[in-house]
């Protein structure tokens, strides 16, 4: 599914001093948007917000049908600028991502860009659906895009400054599926898990009320471009500029650093785990600054300029759960583990 | 000794029989020298071949025979050896005649019964005489026994003068031997004091009393503290101090760490602190713009170190008068 390039008066845009207040309420209307055509995921709209303008990739994972894919497209769709779309699939080649081949009308051989090259440097969201169904190739590919927002192709580099990746994969099945390693997992600002909502009156509407099931519609209907794309990173670093962090809050994080990788040390109990042999590794310098930068974005969102620990406590798990690798015996129980170790952990370690 | 008598029905056939009652030999008993109540085996041995069997069915079955005599059981076996079957029965009576002197009785004969007894002699003709008949059948004969009565010995009869005392005449009883009871007593001791050992665990266990701790009373000793640190002066490190003191104190009573998000829920859980509510979210946004922006002077204005003592004792007070 693709769109033109929204044809904006953007070199006028770019000179306005960037004001964090009206932006505070674009970023509200932004999330308000998009709760129009998902609900009862307010939380997972918030990280999602707090991703895009922390400028983080990233991936949702969760249960089949339960709304991730609409979620991912009402965010392009209100965030606006190009937006491309591909499926993972098992034979799926790094090479159709960058361009594909055809006999024209003619007969003559041709070379198109493919979906990644088709919009130049204007693309603004790359959503990869069902990502752990291609294979490790096209995750390297996706690392350089996630990395560095640019690639090599035809002898030439393509930069892609305003990209965001969004990925999905779901956890029902396993069979066909190729793990994301863990430097392309480590890219991921966050990992947030989507779940069926509980709440009575947004079950109801997801059933009865008929907007819903159309989502082709229901997405059409939602206004374009609620905020601008093209100044994101320039906000962003405002934002990361502004917003205080403290001595006392930066000593609360490298405490809470500390306790996740020596959970033992820090006397953290977790139930029926020996933590002593639990943390195999992870939990990177990369991760934690990414999880300030959240961080900062998160106490923008609430009106605040400074961080606080409640920011670090309602964002850790989304931005470290996935970063934090456990000892082989305990990976299956992953989910479990790691929740309540960083539950364990947050009990433990004071603030301030 | 046993006296076995030898009472045969032996029958001798003229021509080598098909079918015969061979023998029937009963082994008795002594005849003499029983009591009431004494008992007496008899053992009846037949023999017989061919087709002829004994018809056990029809033995004397266990109970009282007559008034005075039961049959307390009876016992049989078979076996065969050389083409011969032979039966073993063994009778066993109880004797219940109450004699007064010694007397006669008889136990009475009983007949035994055959399958294919062959009835007919061996040429073919019929029994010619009673002799000849018995031949073809056989019964297990009367015994009679002599009863003796129970003699009574009477004391007097032994000793009418009365010279000597009962005792002397009777063997002294036995004396009774002394039962061992130290290792008894050890164990019982050894159990009562495993048993105490178990109930003081238990009562460890659920921290029941004596091993009950008095809950914690962080708030009363955070006061303490702060006043004890109001009296060194109020400037900014005893201020830090203060707060630190009074987050420590919230996070023990909540049992986890409390962040300023979390005070609305420590209060709803604690009904007796939540007149201090506002004070309480007072503390923590001011502790907030302490610790965590730079502007740390107008924490101190919004909420000095006056308030921190209060709030301190307030809770400390409000945390005794729930215990």
């Amino acid at each position: 599914m693709n769109r033109p390039t929204l044809d904006r008066q953007s070199s006028a845009d770019e000179s306005e001093p960037l004001d964090l207040a009206s932006w505070r309420q674009h970023a509200h209307d932004f999330e308000r948007e998009i709760a129009k055509a998902v609900v009862g995921q307010e939380r997972a709209i918030r990280l999602l917000t707090i991703a895009v303008f922390a400028r983080g990739h990233v991936l949702l994972e969760g249960d089949v049908g339960v709304g991730k894919t609409t979620l991912l497209r009402a965010v392009a769709r209100a965030l606006g600028g190009s937006y491309e779309r591909i499926e993972g699939t098992i034979d799926l080649m790094p090479s159709d991502m960058i361009y594909h081949t055809f006999l024209n009308e003619e007969g003559k051989p041709r070379v198109e860009p493919g979906p990644v090259l088709r919009h130049g440097s204007d693309l603004s969201v790359f959503f990869f659906n069902e990502i752990n169904r291609a294979r490790p190739q096209v995750h390297s590919l996706l690392l350089r895009l996630m990395a560095e927002r640019s690639i090599t192709a035809f002898n030439k580099e393509y930069v892609f400054p305003n990209l965001l990746v969004f990925a999905d994969r779901n956890r029902i099945e396993r069979e066909e599926t190729f793990e994301l390693p863990a430097a392309a997992r480590d890219r991921f600002l966050m990992e947030v898990g989507i779940s069926t909502p509980t709440d009575d009156t947004a079950r109801r509407d997801l059933l009865f009320d008929t907007k819903f099931h159309d989502v082709d519609s229901l997405i059409g209907s939602l206004t374009d471009s609620v905020i601008d794309y093209r100044r994101l990173n320039a906000l962003a670093k405002v934002i990361q500029s502004t917003i205080i962090v403290s001595p006392a809050l930066e000593k609360y994080v490298l405490d809470l650093w500390t306790a996740i990788r020596e959970p033992a040390k820090a006397e953290i109990p977790v139930p029926n785990v020996d933590v002593t042999r639990l943390i195999a590794g992870g939990a990177s310098p990369r991760g934690m600054s990414y999880l300030i930068r959240a961080a900062r974005v998160r106490a923008w969102l609430s009106g605040r300029e400074m961080v606080v620990p409640e920011d670090i406590r309602e964002i850790f798990n989304e931005c470290m759960a996935h970063r934090i690798f456990l000892a082989p015996v305990y990976e299956l129980r992953r989910e479990e583990i790691v929740r309540s170790l960083i539950s364990g952990v947050f009990a433990k370690v004071p603030a301030p | 000794m046993r006296i076995w008598a030898f009472l045969a029905f032996v029958i001798f056939s003229v021509h080598p029989a098909a079918a015969a009652i061979d023998a029937v030999n009963v082994y008795e008993p002594r005849t003499f020298g029983y009591f009431i109540g004494d008992t007496l085996e008899r053992d009846v041995e037949v023999v017989t071949s061919g087709s002829t069997e004994l018809f056990t069915e029809a033995l004397p079955r266990p109970g009282a025979l007559t008034y005075w005599l039961d049959l307390v059981s009876i016992e049989q076996k078979t076996h065969e050896n050389n083409g011969r079957r032979i039966y073993d029965i063994k009778l066993k009576y109880q004797i219940f005649y109450s004699a007064i002197e010694a007397t006669d009785v008889e136990i009475p004969a009983f007949p035994l019964k055959f399958k294919n007894p062959s009835s007919v002699a061996p040429d073919g003709t019929a029994p010619s005489d009673l002799t000849e008949a018995s031949k073809y059948s056989a019964s297990v004969p009367a015994l009679r026994l002599t009863i003796a009565p129970l003699r009574n010995l009477v004391l007097v009869d032994l000793m009418p003068d009365k010279t000597k005392e009962l005792s002397d005449v009777l063997r002294p009883d036995i004396a009774a031997h002394e039962i061992a009871t130290a290792q008894k007593e050890k164990t019982l001791a050894l159990s009562g004091l495993s048993l105490l050992a178990c109930g003081l665990l238990l009562l460890w266990h659920y921290a029941i009393w004596p091993f009950q701790t008095r809950a914690g009373r962080p708030f009363t000793q955070a006061d303490r503290q702060i006043r004890d640190l109001f009296s060194y002066g109020t400037g900014d490190p005893s201020y830090r101090e203060a707060l630190l003191i009074l987050h420590r104190a919230f996070d023990e009573a909540a049992g986890h760490r409390l962040l300023a998000e979390d005070a609305s829920a420590f209060t709803a859980e604690r009904p007796r602190f939540s007149g201090l509510t506002p004070r309480l979210q007072a503390f923590f946004e001011s502790s907030r713009l302490y610790f965590f922006s730079d502007d740390r002077r107008t924490a101190e204005e919004r909420f000095p170190f006056e308030n921190i003592k209060k709030l301190a004792g307030d809770l400390a007070r409000e945390e005794r008068a729930a215990a």
